[in-house]
C-alpha cells in the first residue's frame, strides 16, 4: 500500500485551487477591474495553506502576489492608453497651442491629472480676472457717462 | 531538511512580497481614478487588504530576523493575513450592493 503523508492531499487541493483562481484572473475576456479582484481573492488561500504547510503557503503567497502585480500593471497600462487615446482625439489638430498638451501624453497619468487640475485652477483664475475687469469696465463706463452728463449740464 | 533551517527563503519571499504589494498599490491607486465612484470604493477596500497583507509580511520579516519591537511582539503576523481577506470580503459586499 502506498504511504501518503497526512497533509499531502489537502495541500495539493489548496495549491491546485489557488493556482486555478490565479489562472482565472488571467483570462483576457474579463475586465481588469474584475481580474484584480479575482487575483486578490486567491490570497484567501494563503492563510489556509499556512495551516497545512508553511512552505506551501509561502509558495502560494509568491504566486498570488505575482498575479496581483501583473494584473494591476496591465490595469494601469490599459487606463494610460485609454486616456492617451482620448487626449489624442482632443488634440488631433497639430496646432502650436496644443504642443504642450501633446507633450503631456508622454507623462504619467498622475502627472496628467495634476496638470489638468493646475490648468483648471488657472482657467478659474482667468475667469475671475475677466469678471473683475468686466466690473471695472462697467464702473468706468458709468463714470464716463456721469462726466458726460455733467459736461452737457454745464454747457446748457 | 535544509530548507527548514534557512531563514533567507522566508525573508526573500516576504521582502519580495512587500515590494510586489507596493508596486501593485501604486498602479491600482492610479488606475482606479478612471472607474466609477462605487468601483473606486470597492478597489479601496481591496487595496486596504493588500496593505494589511504587506504589514503581515513586514511583521514576519521582523520576526524572522528576531527584531521584535514593542508593537509587533506578541502579535503573530498571520493575524494580518487573516485581516486581509476580511477587507476583501467587505469589498465584495460593496460590489454586490452596487
Amino acid at each position: 500500500m502506498i504511504n501518503i503523508p497526512q497533509y499531502a492531499l489537502p495541500s495539493a487541493a489548496v495549491l491546485i485551487f489557488g493556482i486555478a483562481i490565479i489562472l482565472f484572473s488571467m483570462t483576457e475576456r474579463r475586465t481588469y477591474y474584475r481580474r484584480v479582484i479575482t487575483a486578490c481573492l486567491a490570497m484567501v488561500m494563503v492563510p489556509l495553506a499556512y495551516i497545512l504547510n508553511e512552505y506551501l503557503a509561502y509558495a502560494l503567497q509568491a504566486l498570488v502576489l505575482i498575479a496581483v502585480g501583473n494584473v494591476s500593471r496591465d490595469y494601469y497600462k490599459a487606463g494610460y492608453f485609454r486616456r492617451r487615446k482620448e487626449l489624442m482625439e482632443i488634440f488631433r489638430h497639430d496646432h502650436p497651442e496644443h504642443r504642450d498638451a501633446k507633450k503631456m501624453l508622454y507623462h504619467n497619468l498622475r502627472d496628467i491629472d495634476s496638470r489638468e487640475k493646475m490648468i483648471e485652477k488657472r482657467l478659474e483664475e482667468i475667469e475671475e480676472t475677466e469678471n473683475k475687469l468686466r466690473e471695472k469696465e462697467f464702473e468706468l463706463k458709468e463714470q464716463m457717462r456721469a462726466i458726460k452728463e455733467e459736461q452737457k449740464g454745464g454747457k446748457q | 531538511m535544509i530548507i527548514e533551517q534557512s531563514v533567507p527563503v522566508i525573508a526573500i519571499v516576504e521582502i519580495m512580497s512587500v515590494l510586489l504589494i507596493i508596486f501593485s498599490l501604486r498602479h491600482l491607486a492610479i488606475a482606479k481614478h478612471f472607474e466609477s465612484e462605487t468601483d473606486k470604493k470597492v478597489m479601496t477596500w481591496f487595496m486596504l487588504g493588500l496593505i494589511l497583507a504587506g504589514i503581515g509580511s513586514i511583521a514576519n520579516v521582523i520576526g524572522v530576523f528576531g527584531l521584535h519591537s514593542y508593537l509587533v511582539n506578541g502579535i503573530p503576523f498571520q493575524v494580518f493575513w487573516v485581516l486581509a481577506p476580511m477587507a476583501f470580503l467587505i469589498g465584495i459586499i460593496k460590489l454586490r450592493k452596487s
